[in-house]
């Protein structure tokens, strides 16, 4: 079942009070609030996850574990104005974990493509932008866009979140979305 | 296609590919939420054969007293206890050991105290509200287990036999809390430099003490950078110092991070070894440019490494490989000269090694400030790039953020330029340094 979209009038301030609120009543054990947290930044997390990891199931597994992990670890939380950014923290030291424990690299193969149930309900446009964004794109290159695109980070937010200079991301971003434009626009013709 | 449009087609295509796991993450949460952290009902004392001891060291007038002198006496304080964990928070008690006043020295401290009203209370109540509002709001828990007691009063003598009842009695607290306790205490003996240094960093006397008595004693780092680590980092740093001060009882929490072992894996596997063929090794944990990091060495017998490991995510911030059997080999003049020279050539790596780490601290900070701040370096860029510096000046005029959204692949391409000068360095030392033994 496809989750709730944010509105296209939401920015970034008011996505951040809401979330803070979320994680404040999750503390409080309101598990309506914790759903609500779910849905609106588990996409963010599963792209991110299935971007680094590659492997369908290994990123479902770590997103459920983000997940617990955020229930278990809500009453810590102390609001800086950058909930969003907390969030991924957590999916991305699960992330290391599972790549350490793994003995080497994988991509994304044909069977996890047919494995992604989602896929089948989905517009031949969206499902074209899934598998451009996680096949077209060098990895950099798709962590950049999809933090930017789908968890909403500026750009100096990823920037601190991957460790890199503005420069870079501010690149390796335009560079990704001239690939994609490229492979959206073409296949639309 | 706009950027902005880019971005929403590819948010819609991955808010549908998202699998809906919700229900079997709540379930998880609440089958894992099984311990209830709860203050069991503590053993009652005999609190006034107890106080006694210590209230008759601290009682300031005996007998005669006025009801006013007997307000004046209740709401006195003789002896001041201060609680640190991140939350901070100060006691004041009177000669009965009756609180006289608690107060937050920080925002997470005020959290703690909430709405609690402990004027009367006795102390031992008091601490034992605080450190279970500390359990229930995470602020103690398995993974920052580390309480700072400090306490100052004119009577050393109390002071230390409060000192170490609290120690006992916070680390029962926690243990039934289900966390396993690690409590610093020490007496607080403030001098005008440690309230000046409590002051201007908005620390309690006890937390400005501990720093102080690290800084002293571990020159690598400054009061400054340790100011905002909670007692728990605090705890992990000074593990292998003395703090004469101080005492010690349980071990910090490692727990929020990778792990000294997990971290260890990593720098081998970095270096392309197993833990079987090092012959000895190191680690401790850091504070390093504003982060936790394991610090680790180790030696295969002809090489020794050096690896600064983030505790939090395992990742390699910084590697160095030397060749011992080449600063160790016995080789008469050419080993003197190679001694002499590796001084000046690891100086000189070390001296570009800190400008580089200036300049990228420099260059990561604000985007248009940096700009603004590097006209040089980005006019000799223009110049060497040939005449782009005045079909910059006439597209763009002054708006340099403009010119560095246009222009990002060719300044981050400069960037690593300047980053490789400074990289060689570290090359031409190992080449020069194998050459003199072919």
């Amino acid at each position: 079942m496809p989750l709730n979209c944010m509105t296209p009038a939401d920015d970034n301030a008011s996505r951040s009070t809401r979330l803070d609120q979320y994680l404040r009543l999750t503390a409080e054990n309101d598990a309506r609030a914790f759903e609500r947290l779910y849905q609106e930044t588990a996409p963010a997390v599963y792209a991110y996850t299935l971007s680094v990891l590659k492997n369908r199931q290994d990123a479902e597994d770590v997103l459920h574990d983000c997940y617990v992990s955020i229930y278990h670890s809500a009453k810590g939380y102390r609001s800086q104005g950058r909930p969003m950014g907390w969030i991924m923290s957590i999916a991305k030291n699960l992330c290391f974990q599972t790549l350490r424990r793994r003995s080497r690299t994988e991509e994304l193969d044909e069977e996890d493509w047919a494995r992604l149930p989602a896929l089948q309900g989905m517009s031949d446009e969206e499902r074209m932008t899934v598998r451009a964004c996680l096949s077209a794109l060098r990895d950099d290159e798709q962590k950049v866009l999809l933090l930017h695109a789908v968890a909403g980070f500026k750009h100096r937010e990823i920037a601190d979140f991957l460790e890199l200079p503005l420069s870079t991301v501010i690149s390796k971003y335009n560079r990704a979305a001239k690939k994609l434009k490229s492979i959206l626009e073409k296949e639309s013709v | 296609m706009e950027d902005r449009e880019l971005d929403r087609k590819v948010k819609q295509a991955f808010d549908g590919l998202t699998p809906e796991i919700f229900d079997s993450v709540l379930s998880d949460c609440r089958r894992q939420t099984g311990k209830v952290v709860s203050m069991k009902p503590r053993r009652k004392r005999n609190l006034l054969r107890r106080a006694a001891g210590i209230a008759a060291a601290l009682l300031l007038m005996v007998g005669g007293v006025s009801a006013a002198g007997l307000w004046r006496l209740e709401n006195t304080a003789v002896a001041s206890v201060s609680l640190d964990v991140n939350p901070s928070v100060e006691i004041k008690v009177n000669e009965k050991e009756k609180v006289v006043s608690v107060t937050a020295l920080n925002e997470d401290g005020q959290e703690i105290i909430a709405n609690m009203d402990f004027e009367g209370s006795s102390l031992e109540v008091t601490v034992n509200a605080l450190i279970g509002s500390m359990l229930r709001q995470g602020y103690l828990s398995v993974s920052a287990n580390s309480v700072l007691v400090s306490v100052e009063s004119t009577d050393s003598q109390q002071a230390a036999a409060l000192e170490q009842r609290l120690r006992e009695e916070i680390g029962g607290l926690l243990e039934s809390g289900g966390v396993s306790a690690a409590v610093l205490s020490q007496q607080v003996n403030a001098d005008e430099e440690l309230r000046t240094l409590a002051e201007e960093y908005g620390l309690s006397l006890g937390k400005a003490q501990l720093i102080r008595d690290i800084t002293t004693q571990d020159s690598r780092y400054r009061f400054a950078d340790l100011v905002g680590l909670t007692i728990n980092q605090l705890n992990l740093l000074s593990e292998e110092l003395t703090l004469g001060g101080v005492q010690r009882s349980g071990q910090a929490s490692e727990a929020g991070y990778i792990g000294s072992g997990e971290a260890m894996n990593a720098a081998l596997a970095d270096a392309g070894l197993s833990i079987d063929r090092i012959s000895a090794s190191f680690s401790r944990m850091d504070w390093e440019d504003g982060r936790m990091v394991y610090a680790l060495a180790f030696d295969d017998g002809e090489n020794g490494y050096e690896y600064t490991v983030e505790a939090l995510t395992g990742q390699i911030i910084s590697s160095v490989k030397e060749l011992r059997t080449v600063l160790e080999q016995d080789a008469g003049e050419a080993g003197q000269i190679l001694q002499e020279q590796t001084g000046s050539m690891a100086d000189l790596v070390q001296e570009q090694s800190q400008s580089l780490e200036e300049w990228l601290s420099d260059a990561s900070g604000d985007w248009a400030e940096w700009i603004r701040t590097h006209d040089e370096e980005i006019e000799r860029w223009a110049e060497e790039s040939g005449g782009q510096w005045e079909a910059w000046a006439e597209q763009y005029g002054g708006d340099w953020e403009a010119w560095a959204r246009d222009h990002a692949a060719e300044v981050e391409s400069w960037a690593k330029e300047q980053g490789r000068k400074w990289e060689n360095y570290g090359e031409l030392w190992e080449s020069w340094a194998e050459s003199l033994f072919d």
